[in-house]
C-alpha cells in the first residue's frame, strides 16, 4: 500500500482535470460554432 | 411588472435565451472557481484528518459532490424530457444534449475518485456491490443518451428517444439512493439527509457545503455555455444568429 497522500493527490488531480474539461469543452464549442455559423451566413450573404 | 409566464414564455425563445445567458455563464464560472478553490484547499490542508479513515477521507471532498451532481444532472435531463414531451420545446432538447455529456464526465469521475478513495480505505478500488454498480450503471445510460443523440437522424426523434430513455433511466437514481439501505453494501449509508440533522462534524461539513456549491456553480455555468454552442451549431441559417453575429451584406467599395 502507498502512501495516503499518494491517493489524495491523484484524486484531486483527477478532479481539477475534468473539471477544466468540463468547463472549457462549452467555450471551445461555441467559439467553433460562431465561427462555422459566421462562415455560412457570409456564404448566404455572397450568394443572395 | 413582468409575468412569470411571460418570463416562461421568453426562456423558450432563442434569441433571448443567447443573449440573456451570457452574464450569468460568467458570474457562475467565477464563484465556481473561486468557491473550489477555496474549498480544495480547506479540504487539503485545513480539514481534520478522519478518526478511523485517517487523511484519506479528504478525498471525500471531492468524490461526494461529484457523485451528488452525477445523480442530479441525471434528474435534470428526466425533467427536461418529461417537459419535451409535453410541450415540444427546442431549448429543453438542447438541454438535454448538452447536459449529457456533463453528467457523463461527472459519473466517470465519481466512479475514480471513488476507486481511488477505496484502495487506502477498503483495500480494493472495485467491488459488485449495489452502490457502485448502480453507478456504473447511471454512466452507462449518460453513454446511451449520447450515443442516441448521436444516432439519430432528425432532432425530433432523436429528442424523443433521449427522453423516452431519461425517463426510464430515471428509476435507477433510486436505486442509488437508497442501493445502502436495500442491500448489505460495502459502501457506507448517507451522512446527510434531508429529514434530519447529518451525522457529519461541522470540521468535515463546511468544506465539502463548499466544494458541493462550487460544483453547482461550474457545471450550472458549463450547461449553460453548451446550450449556447448546441444553438448556434443548429439555428446558423437563421436570422436570428445572424443578428448576433453582426453578419450583414458586404459593403460596395
Amino acid at each position: 500500500m502507498r502512501d495516503p497522500s499518494f491517493y489524495i493527490w491523484s484524486a484531486y488531480a483527477i478532479c481539477v482535470l475534468v473539471l477544466a474539461c468540463i468547463a472549457l469543452r462549452p467555450l471551445a464549442s461555441l467559439r467553433t460554432a460562431k465561427r462555422r455559423a459566421r462562415k455560412l451566413q457570409n456564404q448566404l450573404v455572397d450568394h443572395a | 411588472m413582468v409575468s412569470l409566464s411571460t418570463i416562461f414564455h421568453r426562456s423558450g425563445s432563442s434569441r433571448f435565451f443567447f443573449q440573456g445567458s451570457v452574464a450569468w455563464i460568467r458570474w457562475l464560472y467565477v464563484a465556481g472557481i473561486l468557491l473550489l478553490v477555496v474549498g480544495m484547499i480547506w479540504g487539503l490542508f485545513f480539514a481534520p484528518a478522519d478518526r478511523l479513515q485517517g487523511e484519506s477521507a479528504r478525498i471525500m471532498f471531492v468524490h461526494v459532490p461529484a457523485a451528488h451532481l452525477s445523480q442530479l444532472v441525471y434528474l435534470a435531463i428526466a425533467a427536461a424530457g418529461v417537459v419535451w414531451l409535453v410541450w415540444r420545446m427546442k431549448l429543453v432538447d438542447i438541454c438535454m444534449t448538452a447536459l449529457a455529456p456533463i453528467g457523463c464526465a461527472l459519473t466517470g469521475l465519481a466512479l475514480a475518485s471513488g476507486a481511488i478513495w477505496g484502495i487506502p480505505t477498503w483495500g480494493t478500488g472495485w467491488v459488485w456491490d449495489a452502490r457502485l454498480t448502480s453507478t456504473l450503471v447511471l454512466f452507462f445510460l449518460y453513454i446511451g443518451l449520447i450515443a442516441l443523440r448521436g444516432a439519430l437522424a432528425g432532432n425530433q426523434r432523436a429528442a424523443m428517444a433521449v427522453s423516452i430513455l431519461a425517463l426510464v433511466g430515471a428509476v435507477n437514481i433510486r436505486i442509488i439512493k437508497y442501493s445502502v439501505d436495500w442491500f448489505a453494501t460495502l459502501h457506507q449509508p448517507g451522512s446527510i439527509t434531508l429529514g434530519g440533522p447529518p451525522a457529519m462534524a461541522p470540521a468535515f461539513l463546511w468544506p465539502l457545503a463548499v466544494n458541493v456549491l462550487g460544483f453547482h456553480a461550474l457545471v450550472a455555468g458549463a450547461a449553460l455555455a453548451a446550450m449556447r454552442a448546441e444553438l448556434v451549431q443548429r439555428d446558423a441559417r437563421t436570422d436570428w444568429v445572424r443578428s448576433v453575429l453582426n453578419v450583414g451584406p458586404k459593403q460596395a467599395p
